[in-house]
Parts: structure tokens; sequence; C-alpha cells
């Protein structure tokens, strides 16, 4: 979203109104509302970017070049591969032989469909992967006779703690990775190792509160071990092919920077890829309907929420107001670049707790990368992961945290099993506290 | 022209929303009847339990539910769950399973819309007085046997 060439406010702004105030009016109008979830967030955005050119604070063409379209394109392509995969039920599959491979025993199955969830969340998109888990694991603490709570709740906090870990597992490492040229590997060697710490420290809590009180009877255990996965693919064919291209677009990923090719490109080719296969031996008719039905399932609201934000975060980083935000934020901590990477660390956490963590990281990136010139610009990638581990594991500290959290919370609740905002908050918050300690203590080992 | 000339189906019982779902499966599998109108004290309609509400009840709800799993082929027969689940009706009232959205006739509402709005439904539709109390169930049945009659064809 930065780096696009933008020139300084002309002053040829609506009634002759101060660039900088009238920007940073319309960006506080538009997270404001954001914020009330009164209006379709997509919506809120999009006027608040048609604002942001009426009054003059962009050209459209600058508006254009804000948007970053390597993050569209790579979550577009992402969401269109994980469409077409999510038929053939391989989640299921995986989910049910994670089941049986414990003997279904309660304790072993939460640890199971975390790891699942986690794993599924750092190289698919999360939202997905928890509206394919929830459903199989509701179906297996019902044939258990548990309460599904403690496992829905440890797959909404796996899920935020898996997607941490690569650049493809949550919006915000996307966003991340695209402005800063962090490529999948850099995100696989600096975040991955600190996930897998918080997610094995994650079980310690999730024991003493609720895994040594799990029990299922021998005779529920038994009809959970005969459930058969190979029966959930529905289509082996699909299967062969989501699998395939999936491995495919992983290894264009880690070869991303040698290949010398942006991630956005490479999800994009393989959902084009997958789609290929999905539809080369049908007529021309079916084929019609097959890509219809898979472009309809992309998330457009998500897409065109980054859309209309790119282009809000363009019009106050074109006035100068984040320049501005980054020398504050420099002050605050006495330019000490130790105390400015806690801070991030803490401030993203806890606000993403509260607010949703994507507007947050879509200001956040130009204000750090006006950070550069303080700090030297070879030396901010310290900055880029307190950015993304507090802006992703901050998700886990309220039902509104991330989207993956408010699915779960919708389907346990359609099912008559309701995760309430604040017990969740009371047993999450504290937890996401501790990731964020741990994280502190990596970067401060690890880095600082 | 109105419904008023329609033979009701006969109400030969209601339940209340207190009664619990395996009562209330019972009286419905007693009567051989698909659907039980659902009233208060003073017989005020309140709402209709079909037997599809209660199979519903019956199946795993990760599996009811919108978004839920299109497949269960993998988890076999397992008897023992709906078994388990059957069990659950003793706990579960009509109330949590009836339902409220349906239509409600007066008396005397125009024939064509009432046959648009049977058509648009599965379930007969209850007729209430303006006391508010039910006076009996309309089903298609009962008005395409009306309208046979009306024009030549019984």
């Amino acid at each position: 979203m930065t780096g696009h060439g933008m020139t300084p406010a002309t002053g040829e702004v609506i009634l002759g109104l101060s660039p900088l105030a009238v920007s940073l009016a319309v960006f506080v109008l538009t997270y404001a509302v954001i914020v009330t979830e009164r209006i379709n967030r997509s919506v809120v955005a999009l006027l608040g970017a048609g604002l942001m050119i009426f009054t003059g604070v962009l050209h459209q063409s600058e508006a254009f070049a804000g948007i970053d379209l390597n993050t569209i394109s790579l979550l577009t392509g992402m969401m269109v591969i994980v469409a077409i995969t999510q038929k053939s039920g391989v989640f299921q599959y995986v989910a049910i032989k994670a089941t049986k491979a414990v003997k279904a025993d309660p304790w072993g199955l939460l640890v199971m469909l975390s790891l699942v969830t986690a794993v599924f969340s750092a190289l698919l998109d999360n939202v997905t992967t928890v509206l394919l888990i929830a459903p199989v694991t509701l179906l297996i603490t019902d044939a258990l006779r548990i309460n599904p709570y403690p496992y829905l709740f440890s797959v909404i906090l796996s899920s935020n703690i898996g997607g941490t870990a690569t650049l493809i597992g949550d919006p915000p490492n996307i966003m991340i990775g695209s402005a800063a040229q962090l490529t999948f590997n850099d995100f696989l060697f600096n975040l991955a190792p600190v996930a897998v710490v918080i997610l094995a420290l994650f079980f310690i809590p999730i024991y003493l509160i609720w895994g040594r009180k799990l029990s299922a009877t021998p005779e529920n255990r038994a009809m959970v071990m005969s459930f058969d996965e190979q029966e959930s693919i529905t289509d082996r064919r699909l299967l062969k092919q989501a699998l395939s291209v999936i491995a495919l677009t992983i290894l264009g990923f880690v070869l991303a920077h040698d290949i010398g090719q942006e991630p956005g490109t490479i999800a994009m080719f393989g959902a084009a890829l997958l789609l290929l296969l999905r539809v080369y031996d049908m007529q021309a008719e079916d084929q019609s309907h097959t890509i219809h039905h898979t472009f309809g399932e992309v998330e457009w609201v998500t897409i065109f929420f980054f859309v209309g934000l790119f282009v809000v975060v363009a019009g106050v980083e074109k006035a100068g107001a984040l320049e501005i935000m980054a020398h504050r934020i420099v002050e605050w901590t006495g330019g000490d670049f130790n105390v400015t990477a806690y801070m991030i660390l803490w401030v993203s956490a806890i606000l993403s707790a509260v607010v949703d963590n994507i507007p947050f990281v879509a200001t956040m990136i130009p204000v750090i990368q006006s950070m550069g010139g303080v700090f030297g610009a070879e030396n901010l990638d310290t900055l880029w992961w307190s950015l993304a581990l507090g802006a992703c594991l901050g998700g886990n500290g309220s039902l509104v945290g991330a989207s993956a959290n408010l699915v779960v919370a919708g389907f346990a609740e359609r099912a008559g099993q309701p995760i309430k905002f604040l017990p969740f908050m009371l047993m999450a918050f504290p937890l996401m506290l501790a990731s964020i300690g741990v994280a502190h203590v990596y970067l401060m080992l690890r880095y600082l | 022209m109105t419904i008023e000339a329609i033979p009701l189906s006969p109400l030969t019982d209601t339940v209340s929303p207190e009664l619990s779902l395996a009562d209330a499966l019972r009286r419905m599998l007693k009567h051989n009847i698909n659907n039980i109108a659902v009233c208060d004290l003073q017989g005020r309609w309140l709402g209709l339990l079909n037997i599809v509400e209660i199979l519903g009840q019956v199946l795993p709800v990760s599996a009811r539910v919108e978004g839920g799993l299109t497949n269960l082929a993998f988890a076999g027969d397992a008897s023992s769950l709906l078994t388990a689940h059957i069990h659950d009706l003793k706990a579960k009232h009509v109330g949590d399973a009836m339902r409220t959205d349906l239509p409600v006739l007066g008396e005397r509402h125009p024939l064509l819309e009432t046959a648009l709005l049977l058509y648009r439904h599965e379930h007969p539709l209850p007729v209430v007085g303006t006391d508010g109390r039910l006076r009996g169930m309309l089903s298609r049945r009962a008005l395409l046997a009306y309208l046979a009659d009306k024009g030549g064809l019984a």
C-alpha cells in the first residue's frame, strides 16, 4: 500500500481546507463507523475511500496506486483454492483421522483438533479452517457426549496461533509481507518457531482448566472409532487435484524470492490452475456454472474492505499524518528501538483484541515504514515481527478480535451451544496476554 | 370469496409448549399424525409442531444447522447416537422445536391468497378467530377438495 511514489498534498482539497485535517477527519469517521459495526465494514471502507477522492485529498490515480494488488491477489487466489478444496471433504478426513489416532480420548482429541486447526490455519485462511473444523468438532463431542465448549474455545485460539506462523496464515501477515517485501520463508523462520512454542504452552492452562476433567465412556469412544474417514472424501479426483495445487502453490511461496515472483501472482496462478483442472473436461455450460459458483464463494466483503481501507490509509499517508504519528511514537519511546518494538507488540495485541486488526495493521504499516528514517530501513524487520505477532495473537483476546472467532461463535450459537462474549473474554484475554508475554521474551532473546 | 366455507381439519389434539418432545412424539405416533397445533391454556395459537422438527432434534445438531456437515456417511449408522438423542427428547420441550413462522389465517381470509400461502408452505396453516383462539387447521387437501367440489370435479 505504500511505496507507490505518492506526491505530497497539493492543496486542491475541498473548500481550501488543510489536507491533513480533511484526511484525518475522513479516516477517523471511517474507522469510528467500522468499530460500531452498524453498517457492513466493506461499505464503510469504500465510502471512506470515495470521500478521500471527492474531498480532493487523493486523485483517483493516487487512490488506485494505494491499493496493494499483491495483497488483494494473494487473498483472492487463496480463497478460490480453498473454495474448491473444501468440497473434497479433506478437512473432515484429517479431523477424523486425527481423532482416531488418539483413540477418541477426550483430551487427546482436544490436542489433535487444535493441532489440525493450527496447521490448516497456517496454510490456508483461518475462517475457512474453522468453518470446516467446527462442525466435525461438534459431531465428535456429540458422539462422545461431552461438553463441546473447551473444544470450540481451543479451535478458536489455535486457529489464530496457527495463522501467526506464516505469510498466508492471517490477513495482517499478508499485508505486512507485501508492504515490507518479506517472503514466505521470512515468516516461516521468524514467526513459526514462536507460534509452535505458544501453541505448546497453550495446552497447559487448557489442561488445567478443562483437560483433566474430560472423560467419555468406552461405548461412546468406540462409536467415534467406528467413523470411517474414507467416507468423508466426497470427490477423490478433486482431492488429488486440490492437494497437488496447494502443494505447488506453497512450494511457489517458498521459492518466490528465488524465482523473482510475488506471492499474489503465485496464489492467482494456483487458483487458475485448479480452476482449469476442475473444468477442462466439462461442457461449456457446466464450466460457466462451476466457475461462476466458485468465484461466488470468494469473500468479496473482505476483498472490498481491503480495497477501501488501502485508499483511506493512502489518503492519510499522502497528507503526512502517518509520518507525524511515526515521529510521535519515536518521541514517546525516546527513540529507543527496543522500547518501540515492545510497544508495537503490546499495543497491537491489546487493540487487536477489541477492534478489527486489519484496519489497525493497514495504518501501522506506513507508520513503521516512516520509522525507517530514524532506525534505518534495514533494521525494521523486528518491528514487522512485533506488529505481526501483536496483531495476529491479539485476535485471541475477545470474540470480536478475529473473524474466525465470530464464525465459530455464530456456528455454536446456531447449534445451541452459545459462546458468550464475557465468559470467553475472561478466559481468552489472559491467555492472549500470556502469549504476548512469550512473544515479548522471544523478541528479546532473538532480536533485541 | 373467503375460506369461511371450507371445512377445517378437526382439532383432535393440541399441546402446550411446556410439554416434553418425548410426550408430543408419543401422541403423534399414537394418533398417526404428522402435525400437532401448539396452543396456550386459553386455546390461543402459538405454533405448529411437525414430525420433521422432531426428526431434526434426533439428528446431530452439527449436521442440522446452517453451515453444518453436509455428509454423515463417514459416521456409519451411529445408532447409539440416535438412541441417545431420542432419550434427550424427554428433557426438551415442544416450545424448543415448534415452528412459529407460519402465516396465520383469519376465518374470512381471501381464498386466492390462502391458496398461494398453502402452495408456499408445506404444512397446514392455522385458522384463528378474532378472539385469537385456534379454530382449526387448513390443509392443501381440504382447500383442493373444496375447489374440486365447487368446480364440478368431485
